[in-house]
């Protein structure tokens, strides 16, 4: 008999956090090392997975299948394909990086803090890895409940505000989710994913369909206009929180783009298309110039993290500009590919700049960027670090940052040039308050007071160093990346022409 | 004569046996052993949960003449609120010790309560229905003015006047029924008025006045005003029972005489719908102004009632057994809810402002995650037992092609999350000072415990209690 890995994977985390909530405050150390340990078995698990992985089929994967509601079809279901599987080891990963950090601080319950990060993973694994659609629903739901409590519990100043508004916009969004698995129910009295994705839907069901997917993800992702819980949960959240926020949680919305929205709706995604791209235009140029305008340090990254995540949805939905039907091409998938390399190069820059600026709230209790300045001088392996995420932010050749947005730039300008002009100025504009933010923060004579910062040492240096690593080696090979992907985007390129009506 | 003729009675003999006992014992019993009553109480309910178990087995009976039936749902609803009481009486013990309480008096008038929930359940005769309503309520109107102070007199003479007034509508239905088809048995009335052409406006008035008891039992809009007010003006452990037992049995009440209504009335459906919504609608919206807790509580009842309502309306086959899940949840959440709050104040001071919850979550730390369990349940965020009520229910309203209505139902739960959320919040985001202070012994929060898990461990279970409602309610409704 088999293991069953993939619920190893969702459900150590989970366990393991419960256990972490149990154990006594003074035991700090134990607790820390029983999460790394936990973290490191995650990780080792998705490379096992990730290793063991069949390229050439599209199948669901390492599948269990278990009757949880029987008398109402609902399933305990868990698989993988390439997608899932990609983004459950990028999870394990940040999360490991994560764990980390938080296991270097001295904090006061810590305890709780690495127990929510643990139970985090296990959900967001559990949503990935779901073919139910119920069981998919539980674990996206529940992963909002970890992530209101580290924002209200260990947030900023107006934390009460900021985690309210994160769960319930987010909640919001998701019960339109809910209504929507709730009538493809109604239509194959079944929840299976893959059956919602067999289903023939007339263009008026397709199109309600696709605005209820639509709030949903889009809130998640978020796209213009209904990502402002976004900035304020950000900026309130410790470190550790608005890293996994930026690199996992935001992901969550963009694969139910490409689980459900593409593959479910794709007459009504073809239709709606154009609106998608013009709203992913606004969202990357307009909140790049709401991030220039910004004077606090970790709303600026906050803004930039939504601006890029506009370069998802511009590859996905310019996909449908540019291919025809019969003619299948190396350039089809472009935007797609584009999109898929920007989840992870996004996930590596923001929350290493996330990162980077909770190392130096942490020393300076500021985030007002007029109140840096030369900070080079005391702490200069921190700055060439921030230099490099900031530059690989706005796009620099040679990191993962360039390589998706290049992809993206490249498919739309196939569909229609003003598009890829536009898209392009995006380049611009992140340079622009990257580099006002470097000028100002790094560069210049040292700020009094800050002539004796201590710069990074142990093990915030490392995870810096892995967050570079992986930065460069995307922006270096995207290959590896896309090979994996190759036979996944192919098959979702088949369903997105397949028209359903 | 021999036993198994009494045996679908034994709940109930044992019920009167117990209560006349504890009547006398209160008498005889000096006043050092008043405190024995408490485990006098206990006993019974046990006892007579047990009973009623046992009795689940049994097939639909109808005893003396007619006018007592034992069924499935009946045994099981029994025991159910046995064990409801036992819990009430258990976090209850506190506060009525703190305030000198702990004597007979109350647990005498919840016995008698209970007793008159255990007849409505099991009543097929409008006489025995209405008796048992009032032998339900009587206790009620007596345990609320058992604090002597302003306003649980006010709360208690409200609730007696509007109960009255309820009960003189269910009557006067009742007579105009009786009118028209000559009978009081439920069945056979219910089913002359499906075969015959009696379609008259004398009936269509009865039978409102018979739905306008059923809502105010209930506690549906528009006869709601009377809940925040008995809520507010009641000490916790009357609150507790109040808030908890009465629901189940205004749930046998009304799924007896819906059952019977709704192919009758045309209309039924489109009243119970507007009904449902307004419920979640004015529920949501009143919960989230208010900085009394019993009185959000109050509030949030009416709206977690419109859920129950929606699937009322979906008629036998779908809604019943949905409705019946979805009011077990909410019930045992709300007990938790309300055991949890009992164990806040001392005699001084009693927890019913929102600012007395505050830092809480903070300073006691376990009783906080508990507590987090029965908020997420009570909005109906997944993986606790709310969320699968709630889905059951869209689900069913769906399929049964209202849509509309599912997204208004959804829509409105997330402006309820928000004062849920906001006890949360202020539980666990404010550090202040705890303002009230709370106690309690380790067996108090061992079972307060098991009572929040029980939300998770039937979330993550939940297709048993499911099936058994499904069973429960297709055994007796044929």
């Amino acid at each position: 008999m088999q293991l069953p890995l993939l619920s190893c994977l969702i459900f150590i985390p989970i366990i393991g956090g419960i256990i972490c909530l149990c154990f006594p405050q003074r035991n700090n150390r134990i607790v820390k090392s029983f999460a790394i340990v936990l973290s490191i078995i995650s990780m080792a698990l998705s490379i096992y997975l990730l290793d063991h992985f069949e390229q050439s089929t599209v199948s669901m994967q390492w599948s269990e299948i278990a009757p949880w509601m029987p008398v109402l079809n609902i399933y305990y279901h868990v698989g993988v394909d390439a997608l899932s599987l990609a983004l459950i080891g990028l999870s394990s990963l940040i999360n490991l990086f994560i764990v980390l950090f938080i296991a270097s601080k001295t904090m006061e319950k810590s305890n709780h803090y690495l127990a929510a990060f643990l139970m985090m993973q296990g959900f967001i694994c559990g949503a990935f890895a779901a073919v139910d659609a119920i069981l998919f629903y539980t674990f996206w739901e529940a992963s909002l409940i970890p992530l209101f409590l580290v924002i209200g519990i260990w947030g900023g100043e107006n934390r009460r505000y900021a985690s309210m508004k994160f769960f319930l916009y987010t909640l919001a969004g998701s019960i339109f989710l809910l209504l929507a698995i709730l009538y493809l129910h109604h239509k194959t009295l079944g929840f299976n994913i893959m059956d919602f994705q067999a289903l023939r839907l007339d263009f008026h069901s397709q199109c309600w369909l696709f605005l209820g997917f639509l709030l949903a993800f889009g809130i998640k992702l978020p796209l213009w206009p209904v990502h402002t819980w976004l900035p304020d949960a950000h900026v309130e959240a410790p470190t550790a929180g608005s890293m996994l926020l930026a690199a996992i949680v935001l992901k969550m919305g963009a694969y139910g783009f490409l689980r459900f929205i593409l593959p479910i709706v794709p007459d009504a995604s073809r239709f709606f298309a154009p609106s998608m791209i013009v709203l992913s235009l606004i969202a990357i140029i307009y909140i790049a110039v709401v991030a220039l305008a910004q004077r606090d340090l970790k709303k600026l990254i906050a803004y930039s993290s939504i601006s890029h995540m506009g370069f998802v949805t511009l590859g996905i939905f310019s996909s449908y500009l540019i291919i025809a039907p019969t003619i299948l091409d190396a350039y089809s998938t472009l935007g797609l590919q584009g999109s898929v390399i920007q989840l992870f190069s996004h996930a590596f820059i923001s929350a290493a700049l996330f990162l980077c600026i909770g190392l130096l709230y942490e020393r300076t209790h500021t985030r007002l960027i007029n109140d840096y300045a030369g900070i080079a001088k005391p702490m200069p392996v921190f700055s060439s670090y921030f230099m490099l995420f900031v530059l690989a932010n706005s796009g620099l050749p040679g990191t993962s940052g360039f390589v998706a947005e290049f992809f993206v730039i490249l498919s739309v300008f196939k569909a229609k040039i003003i598009y890829a002009i536009i898209a392009s100025l995006s380049l611009v504009l992140s340079a622009c308050y990257g580099l006002r933010m470097i000028k100002k923060v790094v560069w210049g004579p040292v700020k009094k007071g800050m002539e004796h910062l201590e710069d990074v040492q142990g093990i915030d240096k490392i995870v810096l160093l892995l967050f570079a690593f992986f930065i460069l080696v995307i922006g270096l090979c995207p290959n590896k990346i896309l090979n994996f992907m190759q036979s996944f985007l192919d098959r979702l390129l088949v369903q997105m022409l397949a028209s359903k009506i | 004569m021999e036993i198994n003729h009494w045996l679908p009675w034994f709940p109930e003999i044992t019920m009167l046996f117990s209560i006349a006992f504890i009547l006398m014992a209160a008498l005889y019993l000096p006043a050092r052993l008043q405190w024995l009553n408490y485990y006098f109480s206990q006993i019974a309910l046990m006892v007579v949960a047990f009973f009623s178990f046992n009795l689940m087995s049994l097939k639909q009976d109808f005893l003396l003449n007619g006018m007592f039936v034992v069924d499935p749902m009946a045994s099981f609803l029994k025991c159910f609120i046995s064990l409801l009481g036992c819990m009430v009486f258990f976090y209850a013990r506190k506060t009525l010790m703190i305030k000198d309480y702990f004597k007979s008096q109350y647990f005498i008038l919840c016995l008698f309560s209970n007793f008159g929930m255990m007849i409505v359940i099991s009543a097929s005769h409008f006489l025995s229905l209405y008796l048992g309503l009032e032998l339900m309520v009587l206790p009620l109107y007596a345990l609320i003015s058992l604090d002597r102070e302003a306003r649980s007199t006010e709360a208690a003479l409200k609730y007696f006047l509007l109960g009255v007034l309820s009960s003189a509508f269910l009557l006067y239905g009742i007579s105009l029924l009786y009118g028209i088809t000559g009978d009081l048995h439920l069945v056979p009335v219910m089913q002359a008025l499906s075969s015959d052409l009696i379609h008259t406006p004398a009936l269509v008035g009865s039978l409102i006045f018979i739905l306008v008891a059923v809502l105010f039992k209930l506690g549906v809009v528009p006869f709601h005003v009377w809940l925040p007010d008995i809520y507010e003006g009641s000490a916790t452990p009357v609150t507790l029972f109040l808030g908890t037992v009465p629901k189940i049995a205004a749930f046998a009440f009304a799924i007896r005489l819906l059952n019977g209504l709704l192919p009758q009335l045309e209309h039924l459906k489109i009243i119970l719908m507007i009904a449902g919504l307004l419920c979640l609608l004015l529920g949501h919206l009143g919960a989230i102004t208010q900085s009394n807790l019993k009185r959000m509580l109050a509030y949030s009842a009416i709206a977690q009632m419109g859920f129950v309502i929606l699937a009322f309306m979906l008629g036998l086959t779908q809604g019943f057994a949905i409705a019946l899940y979805y009011l077990l949840i909410y019930v045992i959440a709300v007990l938790a809810f309300l055991g949890g709050l009992s164990f806040l104040g001392n005699a001084s001071t009693e927890a019913d402002q929102l600012k007395s919850l505050e830092g809480l979550g903070y300073k006691h730390r376990w009783f906080g995650c508990v507590m987090i369990i029965i908020l997420l349940s009570l909005i109906g965020i997944p993986p606790f037992a709310g969320f699968y009520a709630k889905l059951l229910v869209i689900k069913a309203l769906i399929s049964e092609g209202s849509l509309s209505v599912a997204v208004l139902a959804l829509v409105l739960t997330v402006v309820g999350a928000f004062y849920y959320l906001r006890i949360i919040s202020l539980m666990f985001f404010n550090t202040g000072r705890l303002t009230v202070p709370i106690t309690f012994s380790a067996t108090q929060i061992g079972i307060f415990s098991l009572n929040g898990l029980a939300l998770l461990i039937l979330g993550i279970l939940p297709a048993p209690l499911l099936s058994l409602c499904k069973s429960l309610i297709l055994h007796s409704f044929k």
